[in-house]
């Protein structure tokens, strides 16, 4: 079921439709539904590249918060915000497991 | 040449072909001398018909009245829009991108911007100083090959760019001047026909202070080139993965161009490094 709050445990699915180029590291993603065009922020395009598998934002944080544990707190903070964003310009969506 | 176009001048730009009628008869000689280099031989594709009215001017293309009560010095700045309309809308396998396009020393050089953003001034003072010109409209790419096509139209300059080019002051004779009252058009001293697209350059506004033109990465250089596409929603991901090519293929710059000669020599030393 496809749900519109934040919750930690719900799965987040790029739009099938939504596509990316990336350009060293930066992510360059594009509606064509919308016609939005978005460069990510190299944190968001980290989570993006991450989300070709769906995750929760738990896994998300987990996985980044691995990567650099001495950025943990930020790294949760960062992972809300993106994924919120992402949300809103209609890139991905947010499915209750 | 079928009887009914004798004596009329046909014009091609990209895949469009036009000609024009009209009863102002200095409009259709300043027109001839803007567009003299694209005059061909055949029936054009389109008329673009010019007419006095008791109200203003009438402009038609292809008999269908685009619009009426135009006023003189609005007429040549209608007439090169309704151009560049028919060569956006005419089907072909190029990616028309909205852009400015001149040739520096065998290389192609885009100047990708919005409305404003300084491109067909930074062309015009390119060419000014050797460039060759291609485009100040649309950059017609064949991603495949990366060759960058010319659509050889006049220069348009608004006002608020005359101050970088006094040097070319006056720029029409003097019984038309009341048709570039609100926009100056300039044909470029050096044209070149098509070149490989090197460098894609993001000029910022004219006016303000920004940052010198500076190496940015192909990321800005794709979001520029989507937004500057005619039709990619329409054309949806695969244009997307050939402007993403185009990107990926060239070098960018991005900054201010508040000083044209700055910006000149920062591109021109870019091209030279590739």
């Amino acid at each position: 079921m496809r749900v519109d709050k934040a919750v930690p445990q719900s799965i987040i699915a790029r739009l099938a439709t939504v596509a990316s180029e990336s350009f060293e590291g930066i992510e360059v993603v594009f509606d064509p539904d919308s016609g939005l065009v978005r460069k990510l922020n190299r944190t968001a395009s980290e989570i993006w590249r991450l989300l070709e598998a769906p995750s929760t934002r738990s896994e998300l944080m987990s996985t980044l918060s691995a990567r650099t544990p001495q950025n943990a707190t930020h790294i949760a903070a960062d992972v809300l915000r993106f994924v919120d964003e992402l949300i809103m310009w209609g890139l991905v969506e947010n499915f209750d497991g | 040449m079928t009887p009914e176009f004798e004596g009329i001048a046909t014009y091609r730009v990209l895949d469009t072909s036009f000609c024009v009628i009209s009863d102002h008869l200095d409009l259709l000689q300043l027109i001839d001398g803007l567009y003299a280099h694209c005059a061909v031989d055949g029936v054009p594709a389109h008329i673009i018909e010019i007419v006095s009215e008791p109200d203003g001017f009438c402009v038609a293309v292809d008999a269908t009245v685009q619009l009426r009560g135009i006023a003189e010095e609005a007429l040549l700045g209608r007439f090169v829009w309704e151009v560049n309309r028919m060569v956006r809308s005419t089907p072909g396998t190029r990616i028309l991108i909205h852009a400015a396009a001149v040739e520096i020393d065998g290389r192609g050089v885009l100047l990708c911007g919005a409305s404003g953003s300084g491109k067909s001034t930074l062309a015009l003072a390119l060419v000014e100083r050797g460039a060759r010109y291609l485009s100040d409209e649309i950059a017609a790419i064949d991603d495949v090959t990366m060759t960058v096509s010319a659509y050889p139209k006049p220069i348009t300059l608004r006002p608020d760019s005359w101050e970088f080019v006094t040097s070319l002051f006056p720029n029409c004779p003097s019984e038309v001047a009341g048709l570039m009252r609100d926009l100056w058009f300039v044909v470029p001293k050096s044209a070149s026909d098509e070149t490989r697209a090197s460098l894609i350059v993001l000029p910022n506004q004219l006016v303000g202070v920004g940052a010198a033109i500076a190496e940015v990465g192909g990321d800005a250089a794709l979001v520029a080139l989507c937004e500057n596409t005619h039709g990619l929603r329409a054309a949806g991901v695969p244009m997307f993965r050939r402007l993403a090519r185009i990107a990926r293929q060239s070098g960018a710059l991005s900054g201010s161009v508040r000083s044209l000669p700055e910006a000149c020599d920062a591109i021109e030393r870019r091209v030279a490094s590739i």
